[in-house]
């Protein structure tokens, strides 16, 4: 399975909603160490209106797939969450070429890369400002490496996963430049990005996913 | 945690509603969104908006009315409204000038506006804004564009009013919003954190004998965490910090927001109140007016904010300008 259809990538964020959609009291948890300990709320809120959304029937193209998915999550989050979150599948569906009906790995290597330029457009932060880019950029260029190999979709992602995680985990040792905890300094040290950890959780999901195909 | 509430889930909606159901010849809701504005747009005047997340009470949806705002989009709580909410927000009120706003400066707010300024921008309603960022404990002076906005919008919206009232266009409201900005400044301090309803515990831990200083109304941890200190002491570490950061002079003349950030009461008010005006004679700043009260709370949280505006003769007198809205009168 090298190539995923847009039956199939639904499923796929179906997981992937599911997987964020479990972990809504430790986002909670993650988020009151440096932010206002509501992080996992709105994710919820958000990946839960997805993946009803995505219950539906066919989605004609990988296009109004992942445009529906963006579209969905702006309009249920709120917060930087819900912009930074939806411009990554908004992003990501503008850059497809029209028409697409599946991804292969280098496909997917591009819309992920256009989600996160639409990001770092939005949001004009760039990766070491501890947010989410600090987990989604490492797990991008692995995307991208794995792509250019010609490796798996199961061994890309499980790259990617690790990389995401090592990303969210750096987080604990910077000092936020953009988002709430921008104004702690020091204090915003030894913990985490909640955004960040939302990323390896998505990653991680999408790994999961594979694996069980 | 004991709240008087249904589903905290329902908790915004229910509280619009609530608002709306009170005061029903001035307000009414915007379909489909959290959003409530002024039963019919006002004629011949650019409308104001304002919006953030729910929690920092009554901030915004208790100010809207003659001589303040025109509407307001409300978030979950502590959550920035999304684009959407914003838009239809921002076309409930449109009378044919276009729709002026402040934000709150915090990614989220700052985000969902800047969408919703393009897909009004898109229909062809003229929209302009300014960021508040008032609070002095949250980046320094050289950084001030990073400083969150807090208790200060109230002021803002107040000026920025009267001013559209009275026909002030987008250019004139951006240069007399830029104006209160330059000279606002607020800090607050916290005893006991806030709580968001639907989490059920406060947002973080306070010792009982430790207190925080600098931090924001979203029940983020503060810049720093002493030990509870008498009111005098809060007082003159707050005024020292704002007076020191514009800096206010000699002979400048301002208003002064004593705001109750949700639990504390209003004797506890009075006592802050009373050492900050003292503290202004004292530096020889004149006072035109205080306002002290609950007006932008973060949750349920034991604390205090102070803000000082500024003014001049065309401030003192949009500041002056009657106003009246459910939650603030003038």
């Amino acid at each position: 399975m090298e190539r995923l259809d847009v039956q199939q990538l639904a499923h796929l964020l179906t997981a992937v909603a599911d997987a964020i959609c479990a972990n809504r009291d430790f986002l909670c948890e993650e988020d009151g160490k440096i932010g206002d300990g509501d992080h996992g709320f709105t994710m919820y809120s958000g990946f839960d209106a997805l993946r009803s959304a995505l219950a539906q029937p066919d989605f004609p193209t990988a296009n109004a797939l992942f445009a529906a998915a963006g579209q969905t999550l702006m309009n249920n989050m709120g917060g930087a969450s819900g912009i930074v979150f939806s411009s990554l599948f908004s992003g990501g569906a503008k850059a497809l070429p029209p028409d697409t009906r599946e991804l292969d790995l280098a496909a997917i290597a591009s819309f992920f890369e256009a989600g996160q330029a639409a990001i770092m457009k939005r949001g004009k932060a760039a990766p070491g400002d501890k947010t989410m880019l600090d987990a989604l950029y490492p797990a991008v260029d692995s995307l991208r490496q794995s792509a250019d190999r010609a490796a798996t979709l199961s061994e890309a992602f499980a790259a990617a996963a690790t990389a995401a995680e090592q990303g969210a985990t750096a987080t604990r040792d910077m000092i936020a430049r953009h988002g709430r905890a921008k104004s702690l300094g020091e204090r915003a040290l030894g913990h985490r990005d909640p955004g960040a950890v939302s990323v390896q959780i998505l990653f991680a999901a999408i790994r999961d996913w594979i694996a069980l195909q | 945690m004991k709240k008087i509430l249904n589903n905290p889930a329902h908790l915004v909606p229910e509280a619009l509603d609530g608002l709306v159901a009170s005061h029903p010849r001035l307000l009414r809701r915007v379909e489909g969104v959290t959003g409530i504005v002024r039963r019919n747009p006002v004629p011949d005047k650019v409308a104001l908006i304002a919006g953030g997340g729910s929690g920092h009470e009554p901030l915004f949806a208790g100010f809207i009315g003659d001589g303040l705002l025109d509407g307001v989009c409300s978030g979950s709580y502590f959550t920035s409204p999304t684009p959407e909410c914003i838009l239809k927000t921002i076309q409930a009120v449109d009378s044919g000038r276009g729709v002026f706003y402040p934000i709150l400066n915090y990614a989220g707010d700052v985000m969902n506006f800047d969408v919703a300024t393009e897909m009004a921008e898109e229909l062809g309603i003229q929209v302009s804004f300014l960021y508040i960022a008032d609070d002095v404990a949250s980046a320094p002076p050289e950084r001030a564009g990073d400083r969150r906005g807090i208790a200060g919008a109230l002021l803002l919206a107040k000026i920025l009013g009267a001013a559209a009232r009275e026909g002030a266009d987008h250019a004139a409201l951006a240069e007399i919003g830029a104006k209160v900005n330059d000279g606002l400044r607020s800090m607050g301090i916290a005893l006991t954190a806030g709580t968001i309803p639907s989490a059920g515990k406060p947002t973080f831990e306070l010792p009982a004998d430790q207190m925080e200083f600098g931090m924001g109304i979203h029940g983020e941890p503060g810049i720093q965490r002493v030990p509870l200190q008498p009111a005098d002491q809060i007082v003159t570490a707050m005024m020292e910090r704002i007076l020191a950061d514009r800096p206010y002079k000699q002979g400048d003349r301002v208003c002064l927001l004593v705001n109750n950030l949700g639990a504390t009461t209003y004797s506890e008010l009075m006592v802050a109140a009373g050492k900050a005006i003292s503290i202004l004679d004292a530096a020889g700043i004149a006072i035109h007016h205080v306002e002290a009260g609950t007006y932008c709370t973060s949750s349920d949280m034991s604390g205090l904010s102070l803000s000082l505006l500024r003014l001049d003769d065309q401030l003192e007198r949009l500041y002056d300008a009657p106003a009246w809205s459910p939650a603030y009168k003038r």
